[in-house]
């Protein structure tokens, strides 16, 4: 137990458990608050045993096997007047007073022995665990290169796995499965490496090719076929919680995920070229870091990769931002942890991992590296959602020749927006309030302006305005401009005041007051606040503009400011810009004052080659194409935000920003680290990416071989994938996956070795109806059998699309939305809002969740969509039309080529008649009705579903 | 841990035996009435198969009133005298730390509230007909959620977690005590615009994918993918296509995966059968359909919701969770979300559902399902006692007002209270994780039993917290 207790014997597990279950979380929720980090009421700590032990102020807490004389009964049981905890009458329910007189009746067993405040170097903190014998525990110790087994049946065995195999089945007096007919093996392996079934030209051929090597040779062609990349794509993403778009109610709109399927098709491709495995770990951690190394090639792929990290699932538009950042870097630590470690190092974030040796210090260790790290902007106004970064992604040449044209047309915008646009939308009582106007320009409700031009205060909206006052309201990206041209050349004085009419909303305003384009003055006003401009003397030329400009903070479009705006002449002239209007001015009377869009130095409409300037902006933006862009990472936190720039982050008490305890360095989690790395700049992202990477980690290469194994057999060597933790299984066959992991770094981390290893053994190659080992071992945990696989939601559909005859192999893009797109199901578009889907009906991986291992339902709704849904039924005549086109006429030849076509095989005798007997005339209908449902009954039957 | 998919070796060996007998069966047996009865008896790959609850339950089934945006509840179930005398003045106690945008002074409630009943339970005007149901609810006016968002308090209120994905309490009721009718859905959502944050709030998440809600949007054509066409030509397909299985099945051993999905084409081609009649609110009969409102424009949209609910509970659907989402004037994933003109929109609001609410009351207890009906009532979030504008509230998620009624909660009851201004909760706090505690309760789980083991943890409704409010129970 833990390594520094002081109590002399280990206690029993299931004082621990009665703590961890019961005692703990009591005490967190209902003490910690006043007597943990952040306040030690009464000088007690009860976060920690050290803390209880040496009491408060009034001694001791607790004492073992004492509920009596304990402090803490007296106080929970509230019979004291004077000692009432929790207090002001928040008493704990009777059975949690009970569970505290029994957790110290049966001594006060407590683990928590690691201090939370416990010193800063990681190597002088007290562990929970016991380093050296976690670290001999399978998972956490490095792969052995195991010797293979010695068998008694050396007939049997085609590769070094099968000696694994069978020699546990020997073990158990138990012999393997028959290997499956060629037809089965066939429609198996193309299913399963490429998610289509076999066409009758493949099986013709591979049922010719009597080589030994003709089945290897059929794999060489399915790993080549970029089918493969897609069937082995999706398994990725459901670990990495895909989806195309956040919420398909907003698809295509700033926030969304608008470029994720960069990162997919980025997948798809690492898989076809077989991208070493410790490559595609790096590149999705770090590629951004690796792209931008001056002597790497231009490669957009490695930015892409790092979109992994942005696609996440988080709460997404919740007000507080910095729970919001907590929270995905939380899910990045997630992420990180099951898909690459198999370790869920997310447990970590509120106390110490409950199982496993991994502390809440090493989930703040490894937060450090992505609170350094980016993949939002900036932080929006607590009313707004977030926005997703989108990074640029042309090839520098293409960069060039954008900057270039952008360049061209800035210039040409400078021209132009050097322009004011009055306001031409006039609006005479606004929301049926007599006397109250307002200006806005064409198209837009704001930047606006509106004039009471009554004696009495008006309200509307959220705003307030006195009697006979204006206020401007920005846009929320354009500010609005009051404009005084002057009829004169010499000195006036100039003055202002801005008060806030709309506390209740926005946040604030900026502003400035300007003479022909230079700035007088500026500032930015907080809400609910007044600002004044004290008088300052100009001397302006006839025709000049004096401006006051309001403009929008922080994308908030709901600030409208009451403003006064006076020139004063030396001549004894005056002009006020509020009374000005208020006794009805027109836009431009007397050519004086103008309210305009925009901040330019000029009126737009004195310039008198704006037509000319137009034309040429867009034929310059017709040759500009919209770039390239990509979610993904980017170095540092986010900027103008406690966050900016590297920083190690504090541990988070209950996981929370605002319980801050002591700094931990970046550092990987201590039991699988022996070094630790030595970051001098940057995040250190790319240390961790190689830290992940490298042979030396135990958990890296046997959790891919687990995941592959997975797949091929239908369960994995370790039957809880993302999970190697003391809660997940231990696996079935240690020595197997060891030998597995150090063939995998051995091979250079080639997946396309390892799956031609796995499916080339006779292990794979085992019948699945065999029966041999079904009663003695009915989880099938020996692997004495195949295990008879269902078509998941992709192959499924695709299969049914091939069977129409109509698959389109277009390589990826934008995801499509229409079922009926005769495209991969690969394609179709994951949203999270959307569950009432095709996807979701067949068990596909749901995509807010980190996804092991789909799980398997077998439910009506199903085959409602599969006997009546349009997509359902149009497949099925497809392939009537097909059969009818491409099979010979009779009817013995078309069922023939019919199971040939879908299943592989020809038809038995009865088969062939039950087919003669459901397509004579006599069942019904049309000759096309009656060969429309005998398709239809063949797609739907179990047979299409399951692959043997 | 308690996973109906684990303990496969028995499952698998009994499913064996019973599978055995399954090729010889024929159609019309496998039709039969008795057949499926004993087939929901066995142990089977269904996930929906019914299982026994932790102890005996007061309450069979819920249904789940949201009325989406937040509802105000100084307006509705909370009055505050206090409130009333300092109008329009400052609010007199810290505001939190984190504030959505500043909301103004203290906003009276520009409603009256009476005593209603033998209990007195103070209802607001807004509310006429529910007042008449007043010894039926029980009333909590100090509820705590955690998010003053919609987003995250939405999912808070459907699945106990703010930010991420997890199962939503009828997934877990569906988990826990599977459904009584197999031939429709277990967990019904019906809305007729989708809510805030959309199938998150009904998604099994983790758990099984046939836990999580099916959504009814078109109160005309509820269910997916039903049949066009004569049942007889379908029925046809089907037996061709069971006979194909069979087939398939004889050069084979025994599957159990291979027969239960024989047996889901027999379920849907019942389903086809009872789907549209159990949603058609036509075939009621005009009293009823007058109890709910279905004749005028105001009610009737809401009332069909209710009316529909309560045909699916008495069917057996284990959760309908109802939303309301449109008006015959407005259709909003926020309905209720007053920022301003709350004066027009929250007097519309609870007109269009008032009777349809109240309406649904009195015909489960007239039918004697009430009993063992667990009817709640409730938003994300109450609404800012304080103003927004000078004619709107802000979300309000620190103190605020839900109702149960019937299922073995304490009807004629309030619970708890709210302090002077109806800002906090101060008296006997109900958190969303204590409701949802105590909902399970009476459905007969202990939360912390239900539990579902998914990536190295046992996950609950309630996470590491909730505690049963006995007070709330009859």
């Amino acid at each position: 137990m833990a390594a520094t207790t002081s109590l002399s014997a280990a206690p029993a597990l299931d004082q621990i458990e009665f703590f961890e279950k019961r005692i703990r979380p009591l005490l967190a929720e209902r003490c910690y608050e006043c007597h943990g980090e952040q306040k030690q009421k009464g000088g007690l700590r009860i976060d920690s045993r050290d803390g209880w032990v040496k009491g408060g102020e009034s001694g001791t807490a607790v004492r073992p096997g004492k509920p009596d004389e304990s402090l803490l009964i007296r106080a929970v049981r509230y019979t004291d007047k004077e000692l009432q905890m929790p207090p002001k009458n928040q008493r704990l329910a009777p059975q949690q007073i009970a569970d505290l007189e029994t957790w110290i009746r049966t001594g006060a067993i407590d683990p928590r022995t690691n201090a939370p405040s416990a010193t800063i170097s990681p190597s002088a903190v007290t562990l929970p665990f016991d380093l050296a014998t976690e670290r001999k525990k399978w998972a956490f110790a490095k792969p052995t290169n195991p010797p293979t087994p010695s068998v008694k049946d050396t007939s049997w065995p085609k590769s070094p796995i099968d000696r694994f195999i069978l020699a546990k089945l020997e073990a158990n007096r138990l012999r393997p499965a028959p290997t499956a007919d060629k037809r089965t093996l066939l429609r198996r392996v193309t299913v399963d490496l490429t998610g289509l079934p076999p066409t009758p030209a493949e099986t013709a051929s591979f049922l010719a090719d009597s080589s030994p090597t003709a089945f290897a040779k059929v794999v060489d062609r399915l790993l080549a076929s970029p089918r493969y990349g897609e069937r082995w794509a999706r398994h990725w993403l459901d670990v990495v919680r895909y989806a195309d778009s956040l919420d398909a109610r907003s698809l295509g709109k700033d926030g969304d995920i608008l470029d994720a399927w960069r990162y997919r098709d980025w997948v798809v491709d690492a898989l076809n070229r077989d991208l070493p495995y410790d490559e595609f770990i790096r590149q999705q951690i770090a590629g951004d870091i690796l792209a931008a190394q001056t002597n790497a090639p231009f490669d957009a792929g490695k930015i892409i990769a790092t979109s992994l990290y942005a696609i996440g699932s988080w709460g997404n538009g919740d007000s507080d931002k910095k729970k919001v950042y907590t929270d995905i870097v939380d899910d990045q630590i997630d992420v990180t942890g099951r898909a690459f470690l198999g370790l869920t190092v997310a447990c970590a974030r509120c106390h110490d991992h409950k199982f496993d040796p991994i502390t809440q210090r090493d989930y703040y260790g490894l937060a450090g590296f992505f609170f350094s790290s980016r993949i939002l902007a900036k932080f929006n106004a607590p009313t707004a959602g977030e926005n997703i970064m989108r990074i640029p992604i042309a090839p520098p040449t293409e960069q060039a020749t954008r900057d270039a044209l952008q360049q061209r047309i800035a210039a040409i915008d400078a021209k132009i927006a050097g322009g004011l646009v009055p306001f031409t939308v006039v609006q005479r009582d606004v929301q049926n309030k007599p006397g109250l106007h307002s200006w806005s320009p064409k198209d837009a409700p704001n930047p606006s302006l509106v004039i009471n031009t009554t004696t009495n205060a008006v309200a509307f909206i959220t705003i307030k305005l006195p009697a006979r006052a204006i206020a401007l309201h920005p846009g929320p990206k354009t500010p609005v401009t009051a404009a005084w041209r002057s009829p004169l050349a010499g000195r006036v004085r100039v003055s202002a005041k801005l008060i806030d009419v709309d506390p209740t909303c926005g946040n604030g305003v900026t502003w400035s007051v300007r003479h022909a384009g230079k700035t007088l003055s500026e500032g930015a006003m907080d809400n609910g606040k007044n600002v004044e401009f004290t008088e300052q003397e100009v001397t302006v030329a006839e025709g000049d503009l004096l401006q006051l400009i309001i403009g929008p903070r922080n994308d908030y479009s709901c600030d409208s400011t009451q403003v006064e705006f006076r020139i004063k002449a030396a001549d004894g002239r005056a002009w006020s810009l509020h009374e000005a209007l208020i006794n009805g001015a027109k836009q431009g009377q007397d050519n004086l004052w103008w309210i305009c869009a925009g901040e330019g130095a000029q009126l737009a409409n004195d310039k008198p080659d704006l037509a000319a300037l137009e034309a040429e902006r867009k034929r310059l933006t017709s040759e500009l194409k919209p770039p390239a862009m990509t979610h993904g990472f980017q170095e540092g936190g986010i900027p103008k935000t406690e966050y900016e720039g590297f920083n190690d982050v504090r541990l988070h008490g209950r996981g929370r920003y605002d319980r801050l305890g002591d700094v931990v360095p970046r550092a990987f989690p201590v039991v699988l680290a022996t070094t630790q790395p030595r970051i001098a700049s940057g995040s250190g992202r790319l240390d961790l990416a190689r830290w992940i990477s490298s042979a030396e980690n135990p958990l890296t290469a046997r959790v891919m071989m687990n995941r592959l194994w997975q797949h091929h057999f239908g369960e994995g060597l370790v039957r809880t994938a993302n999970n190697f933790g003391k809660l997940g299984e231990t696996p079935t066959h240690p020595e197997l996956l060891d030998w597995l992991a150090s063939r995998f770094t051995e091979s250079g981390w080639s997946l396309k070795a390892m799956h031609r290893l796995m499916v080339n053994s006779a292990a794979y190659q085992q019948s699945s109806g065999s029966s041999l080992t079904a009663r003695s071992d009915p989880d099938n945990r020996l692997f004495g059998r195949q295990n008879r696989q269902r078509l998941d939601a992709e192959a499924l559909r695709d299969s049914l699309v091939a069977a129409a005859g109509a698959l389109d192999f277009t390589l990826g893009g934008p995801s499509f939305r229409e079922l009926e797109t005769p495209r991969r199901t690969l394609y179709l578009m994951t949203a999270r809002s959307d569950r009432s889907n095709y996807r979701t009906l067949f068990d596909a991986a749901d995509p807010d969740s980190i996804v092991e291992k789909r799980t398997e339902s077998t439910v009506a709704p199903q085959a409602l969509f599969l006997l009546n849904h349009p997509f359902a039924q149009a497949q099925a005549k497809a392939l009537a039309r097909r059969a009818a086109k491409e099979a010979p006429a009779e009817t013995t030849a078309q069922i023939g080529w019919l199971y040939q076509t879908l299943y592989g095989r020809p038809p038995l005798g009865k088969e062939t008649a039950l087919g003669i007997a459901s397509l004579a005339p006599e069942t019904g209908g049309t000759v096309e009705d009656r060969l429309d449902r005998y398709c239809h009954a063949l797609l739907c039957a179990n047979e299409f579903i399951y692959v043997d | 841990m308690n996973n109906p998919f684990d303990n496969t070796l028995n499952r698998r060996q009994m499913l064996g035996h019973f599978a055995n007998g399954f090729g010889m069966l024929g159609l019309a047996q496998l039709l039969s009435d008795d057949f499926a009865s004993r087939a929901l008896a066995a142990p089977s790959s269904n996930p929906l198969t019914v299982r026994p609850p932790h102890f005996a339950p007061k309450a069979k089934r819920v249904i789940f009133l949201f009325m989406s945006g937040g509802p105000s509840h100084v307006d509705t179930f909370d009055p505050k005298p206090k409130l009333a005398e300092l109008n329009g003045k400052p609010l007199p106690i810290e505001r939190p730390k984190l504030e959505r945008t500043r909301t103004g002074n203290l906003f009276a409630s520009p409603y009256t509230f009476k005593k209603h009943g033998q209990s007195g339970t103070e209802i607001s005007e807004l509310l006429p007909h529910l007042s008449g149901c007043a010894d039926d609810i029980c009333v909590i006016r100090s509820m705590v959620a955690d998010n003053i968002n919609h987003n995250g308090a939405c999912l808070q209120m459907n699945t106990g977690e703010q930010a991420f994905s997890r199962p939503s309490l009828g997934s877990w009721l569906l988990y826990g005590l599977g459904s009584e009718n197999q031939n429709l859905p277990g967990f019904v959502v019906i809305s007729p615009a989708q809510p805030a944050q959309g199938a998150p709030l009904w998604n099994s998440s983790f758990l099984p994918a046939a836990y999580q809600g099916t959504l009814v949007t078109d109160l005309k054509k509820p269910i997916a993918n039903l049949a066009g066409g004569s049942s007889e030509a379908q029925r046809r397909k089907l037996d061709l296509m069971q006979e194909l299985n069979r087939l398939h099945a004889a050069q084979r051993e025994e599957d159990s995966r291979l027969s239960s999905r024989i047996e889901s084409f027999e379920l849907a081609f019942r389903m086809q059968r009872e789907a549209p009649e159990a949603f058609d609110t036509g075939l009621e009969s005009p009293e009823t359909r007058k109890l709910y409102g279905l004749d005028e424009p105001t009610t009737e949209i809401f009332g069909k919701q209710c009316l529909m609910a309560r045909r699916l509970v008495e069917r057996g659907v284990r959760m309908v969770q109802v939303y309301h989402t449109q008006t015959n004037k407005r259709s909003s994933c926020q309905l209720w979300d007053q920022h301003g003109n709350l004066r027009v929109e929250l007097p519309a609001n609870c007109a269009s559902v008032d009777k349809p609410i109240a309406g649904l009351l009195k015909d489960l207890k007239a039918r004697g399902l009430l009993k063992d009906t667990l009817v709640v009532w409730g938003g994300e979030f109450g609404r800012t006692p304080t103003a927004e504008g000078n004619n709107g509230r802000e979300h309000h998620p620190f103190g605020f007002t839900m109702w149960m009624a019937g299922g073995g909660a304490k009807g004629g009851h309030v619970h708890g209270a709210t302090d002077d201004f109806g800002w906090h909760a101060a008296q006997d706090r109900v958190h969303v994780h204590d409701l949802h505690a105590t909902i399970l309760h009476l459905l007969g789980l202990n939360h912390e039993r239900l539990t579902y083991r998914h990536g190295g943890r046992d996950y609950r409704l309630t996470d590491v917290h909730g505690k049963l409010v006995r007070e709330l129970l009859a």
